[in-house]
């Protein structure tokens, strides 16, 4: 993709967002030439011709291949007016041509009628093969942008795109603005909320918030569309940065949010986010000895300061630059990933502004990198990692509606350098072997990607430079630090999946918190300190009955969701609860959840250790021979396993049985398993 | 001897059932009630014989006798019970039962490395660098409709001893992945892994029922998935019966020698007990057969020789299913991620050969006596009728009753077809 094109893109969106064209221009399409490229394409696409299950797929139909989604205007003219002897086009009886006939079902067609006779659609295909069914001069009309905006009150959308031609009597350059809605292919990102039907009608379903889009050639325009649940949402003049911007996105959707939660909950939470272990019972008397109101941040503050914290973000890091936990990778590769392992300590250590640590990391000799043999695979993952991007469906073909062409994927990996002899497939830097042009040299380019100037080195090096003061890579790097905190789930999701149509489910909040962390300059620990003492942090997890479970309050952060603790955080809390070190975690990291529940419930390892003396029996003869009533021993196992005391209903309901319990000791064990093991215990909420 | 269960019997009664389950409260409160939904006839069955490293098909099930030695080696060859039909001598009991087959000999493709052969043939796609494709197993189990009575407790894709590579839930959620066994069937004292619940499991179970019950409803998908786990887990803890299926050592001593005691003949019974309880899908991966050096050796020595061990291991699960009656729901598939050259390399082995391979189906659905495509005198490629691994996996889907008209949908709403592109059904190969 050329830079210009990439930036006529990136107004479309801008332009888009604002709801409002503001495309100058004359509306006159009938004084600007007719070109095959912006006239005659869009219609294929628009009408289904081009499609994946038709002449748009990878073998065609009927013998006529065309392009997918016109993604190669030049090979679709050739397979519709040169090929076969151009006999598809009849120039001098242009209603004669097959491509007119077959359509329009006056022969047979397998798909069906496409192309009405006299529709538009069929008038601008007989006007082009009237006027000789010429290609056109390349770049004589090209298509700047796209604009996408509601009329009639918001019942339709209306795309408009704004021509450049030039005049081929005076050659001055004109731009006109036409209204491309019925050639345009809209679409919704959440069609059981907003459904946009292909003539741009829009149909609301329920509240929330949609983004719906029109494609045109390789260009695209966005429109959120957010309707309201009604509730208000007052502002809070205390709020701060954070949490103005996440009430703002609230207030937009008509979203009040649910109180905070309970204070264990949160002390519970906090520990598990930040040291991913629940907070030891001194842990929890010296947070109820601090005042309320500053338990939350004097809390976080000191985790944020330990060990614990430098431990959880390794594993973040992880999480985001895909190494394995090494007690789980196959025996060959077990010195390796604990090599990288070993790294990503060092740079969850450093003290550094986070992005440029991880920038670091990009060259060409970083173990982050090289674990990919092949040069494609360590575009892509650059792309997942450091952009959030991803770039992979471009290996294999182009689609159109993307900003990634396979040459851009091609020239984007030539900068890589691969291990592999080129003869086994590997690409060196500025050659390319790959199945349909052996030996092709392929330039490097940094282009698909960042803004450099085409004389700079096309090398690691630049592009290091280039990301450095990247929005995208803050961006990225905020939602993950994001679905650190939210137990697993960012803003965007999948969070290496950042595109136009991919939109954030809080918009504002997200925008709010990259310019947090560029403000901070990239302190991982300032940012996050600022994160969990604000108030959508701190939200609960519990839901009425009217609340659905993964509904709009969990989707849009008016609710925290409560989500499963992954194993071997589990298992870290049964040592932590017991005061050893944890049990290894299962080397098939794919178990069902059935195969997880029967190792937590059943499995020997879990029973020794918490019903014999291993551990378990430690933590139950402290509370059998320290304390001195069954009330006190219950408190004290509730306040080991879950950071909080029992319930009066959980008292009413255990305590007869532990004092009518025959062995006392052997009911504790089974109780701590409880626990543990229960709905609780294993959820991060 | 006590007389072996039969899971293919009617379940205990509702009242044993309830009396086993007495100590349990959980089934009035919160967990998901698993006992007492009325039971019906049990859906199909799949159980897939993965023989992992590449069979080689002129060694088994498409042998060419009139081929220069070179080429057909040296295990000898014999007739099958259908006309054309060429197996090795060291299957002798298979080969008389090819008449309750149906024999693929025309199956190919262009993947000749391990991962790149294993993915096609058990997703049915060609690797991608975008996505993680399921495994056949992991889409019935999101596609077909829950198992009822105590079936219900069960998982219904289970791997025999561990997974294939790329036999898990790709980008469909995690409760589709299998649930693997563990261990080894054939040891006296195999047990499920974590299956067989520790003394006074039930006073454990009580009490998290208890405090799951005053935490009131889950607060999200992921806490409602992890109760439905955890009724399965103390459905199988309290109910013998529900756990039955997975105890191999309940079987008679004669039927396990029937099979062999070995690790793939005892794996195969213990898939047979499950695929009769109802699991939807049970893989049986049996390692071992890339013989790149001296094949004959390597498929006819040992102990068990594996040639032997599938041969017996086979018509023992052939004959069980139809002298149960379970040859009419239960389907088998012998399959592997590739052939083998044709031609011996110098090592006396063969390599890797995509373009031509074998495939064995039985069972419900299946065609009785049927052969699909030859291959050509060589055992190089297909003389007639090339049938893809996407046919297959399409053929399986058929049998099982997997819908694929509606798509699978990645996490960010991608929408996947179940059936690769081009994928049809064997029509050969249905009955």
């Amino acid at each position: 993709m050329t830079k210009s094109s990439r930036a006529s893109v990136f107004s479309a969106a801008v332009l888009s967002c604002l709801a409002l064209t503001s495309i100058q221009g004359q509306e006159s399409a009938s004084q600007r030439p007719t070109c095959f490229t912006t006239d005659v394409l869009p219609w294929l696409t628009r009408q289904g011709c081009a499609a994946a299950e038709c002449h748009g797929g990878g073998t065609g139909r009927g013998g006529l291949k065309l392009s997918l989604f016109g993604g190669d205007p030049r090979a679709d003219w050739q397979a519709l007016a040169v090929d076969r002897g151009g006999r598809r086009v009849d120039t001098l009886a242009p209603e004669h041509s097959l491509l007119l006939r077959k359509p329009s079902r006056d022969l047979p067609h397998g798909g069906g009628l496409r192309l009405p006779r006299d529709s538009e659609p069929w008038q601008a295909l007989r006007d082009w093969i009237a006027e000789g069914a010429r290609f056109g001069t390349p770049g004589a009309v090209t298509i700047e942008s796209l604009a996408l905006r509601g009329v009639e009150d918001g019942a339709r959308l209306q795309a408009k795109a704004e021509f450049v031609w030039t005049d081929p009597e005076s050659g001055v350059l004109r731009r006109t603005v036409e209204d491309v809605t019925d050639r345009v292919t809209f679409a919704s990102t959440a069609p059981d909320r907003v459904e946009v039907d292909r003539t741009g009608r829009v149909t609301v379903h329920g509240p929330g918030r949609a983004l719906v889009s029109a494609r045109l050639l390789n260009l695209g325009a966005e429109l959120p569309i957010v309707t309201g649940f009604g509730e208000d949402v007052p502002a809070d003049p205390a709020d701060g940065v954070l949490d103005a911007a996440w009430r703002a996105d609230l207030a937009a959707l008509g979203l009040r949010p649910a109180h905070a939660a309970p204070d264990a909950t949160l002390l519970r939470r906090l520990y598990l986010t930040l040291v991913g272990r629940p907070p030891t019972p001194s842990e929890r008397d010296a947070w109820l000895a601090t005042p309320a109101s500053r338990r939350a941040e004097t809390t976080a503050r000191d985790l944020l300061d330990s060990d614990g914290f430098t431990a959880q973000a390794t594993r973040w890091l992880a999480e985001w630059f895909e190494v394995p936990d090494p007690r789980t990778s196959p025996e060959h590769l077990r010195a390796r990933d604990r090599g990288l392992r070993a790294r990503l300590e060092t740079l969850a250590a450093n003290r550094g502004p986070l992005r440029d640590v991880l920038l670091a990391e990009l060259r060409s000799d970083g173990p982050l990198l090289t674990r990919h043999a092949d040069a494609r695979d360590r575009a892509e993952f650059v792309g997942r990692a450091w952009l959030g991007i991803r770039l992979g469906c471009a290996r294999c073909h182009d689609h159109p509606h993307d900003r990634w062409r396979r040459d851009d994927h091609l020239g984007f990996s030539a900068v890589f350098p691969d291990a592999r002899p080129a003869a086994e497939g590997g690409m060196m830097r500025g050659v390319l072997f790959d199945e349909e042009a052996s030996g092709r040299a392929v330039t490097p380019s940094l282009a698909p990607v960042v803004d450099v100037e085409p004389t700079a080195p096309q090398d690691l090096a630049t592009l290091r430079g280039a990301l450095r003061d990247d929005r995208r890579v803050a961006r990225a790097l905020t939602n993950r630090i994001l679905a650190a905190l939210l137990g697993g789930r960012g803003l965007v999701e999948p969070p290496d999946d950042h595109r136009a149509t991919n939109p954030a489910a809080l918009p504002g909040l997200l925008d709010a918190a990259t310019d947090r962390l560029i403000a901070l300059d990239f302190d991982l620990r300032a940012f996050v300190l600022e994160a969990v003492s604000s108030s959508w942090f701190a939200l609960d997890s519990a839901r009425s009955s009217d609340d659905p479970l993964d509904g709009a309050r969990a989707r849009y952060l008016a609710r925290r969701t409560a989500t499963a603790l992954d194993e071997a955080t589990w298992q870290r809390c049964v040592a932590s609860v017991l005061g050893r070190e944890p049990l290894a975690p299962p080397t098939d990291e794919a178990q069902s959840p059935l195969s997880l529940e029967l190792a937590r419930w059943h499995g020997a390892e879990i029973v020794q250790t918490l019903h014999g003396d291993r551990g378990g029996g430690d933590l139950v003869d402290a509370l059998v021979d320290f304390e001195t009533d069954d009330r006190a021993r219950l408190e004290g196992l509730f306040v080991a396993c879950l950071s909080r005391a029992p319930s009066d209903a959980e008292i009413e309901a255990l305590l007869p049985r532990l004092t009518a319990a025959a062995d006392p000791r052997a009911f504790l064990h089974r109780l701590a398993h409880a626990l543990l093991a229960s709905r609780e215990g294993t959820s991060l909420r | 001897m006590t007389a072996p269960i039969d899971p293919g019997m009617p379940c205990p009664s509702r009242r044993e059932v309830l009396r086993g389950l007495a100590a349990l409260p959980f089934a009035a409160r919160g967990w998901p009630d698993l006992r007492t939904a009325p039971r019906r006839s049990p859906a199909r069955s799949l159980i897939l014989l993965w023989l992992d490293g590449g069979m080689s098909h002129l060694d088994t099930f498409d042998a060419k006798p009139e081929a220069p030695a070179a080429i057909r080696g040296d295990l000898g060859s014999i007739r099958g019970v259908i006309d054309g039909t060429f197996v090795s001598s060291h299957l002798p009991q298979l080969a008389a039962r090819l008449d309750r087959c149906t024999l693929i000999r025309s199956l190919t493709h262009a993947d000749g490395n391990h991962d790149r052969g294993s993915h096609v043939l058990l997703t049915g796609y060609r690797p991608s660098a975008v996505l993680e494709y399921p495994s056949l197993g992991a889409v019935a189990n999101a596609r077909l409709p829950a198992a009822l009575g105590p079936a219900a407790a069960l998982p219904r894709y289970v791997t025999i001893p561990e997974p294939p590579q790329y036999g898990g839930a790709g980008f469909l959620p995690g409760r589709h992945a299998p649930f693997a066994t563990g261990g080894d069937p054939r040891r006296a004292d195999f047990r499920v892994r974590d299956l067989t619940p520790p003394a006074d499991a039930a006073t454990t179970a009580e009490l998290a029922a208890l405090l799951d019950r005053l935490d009131g409803a889950p607060r999200s998908a992921d806490e409602e998935a992890r109760d439905a786990a955890v009724a399965r887990v103390h459905q199988l803890a309290a109910d013998p019966e529900a756990r039955a299926p997975f105890e191999l050592h309940r079987e008679s001593a004669e039927i396990r020698a029937r099979y062999g005691r070995n690790t793939l003949g005892q794996s195969l019974l213990l898939a047979r007990r499950l695929a009769a309880a109802g699991v939807g899908v049970t893989v049986v991966r049996d390692r071992g057969w890339d013989h790149h050096q001296n094949i004959a050796r390597a498929m006819t020595y040992g102990f068990p020789p594996k040639l032997e061990a599938l041969d017996q291991g086979m018509a023992a699960l052939l004959d069980d299913l139809r002298d149960q009656g379970l040859d009419e729901r239960v389907t088998v598939c012998v399959a592997s991620e590739f052939g083998r050259t044709p031609r011996l390399n110098p090592a006396g082995g063969r390599d890797h050969w995509p373009r031509a391979q074998s495939v064995l189906l039985a069972g419900a659905g299946i065609a009785s006596g049927s052969v699909v495509g030859t291959t050509d005198a060589r055992g190089e490629e297909p003389a007639e009728d090339p049938v893809s691994p996407a046919d297959l996996y399409a053929t399986l889907c058929e049998v099982l009753g997997v819908p694929t008209d509606e798509p699978l949908h990645t996490d960010d709403g991608r929408p996947v077809p179940v059936v690769a592109r081009g994928g049809r059904v064997i029509a050969g190969a249905l009955a």
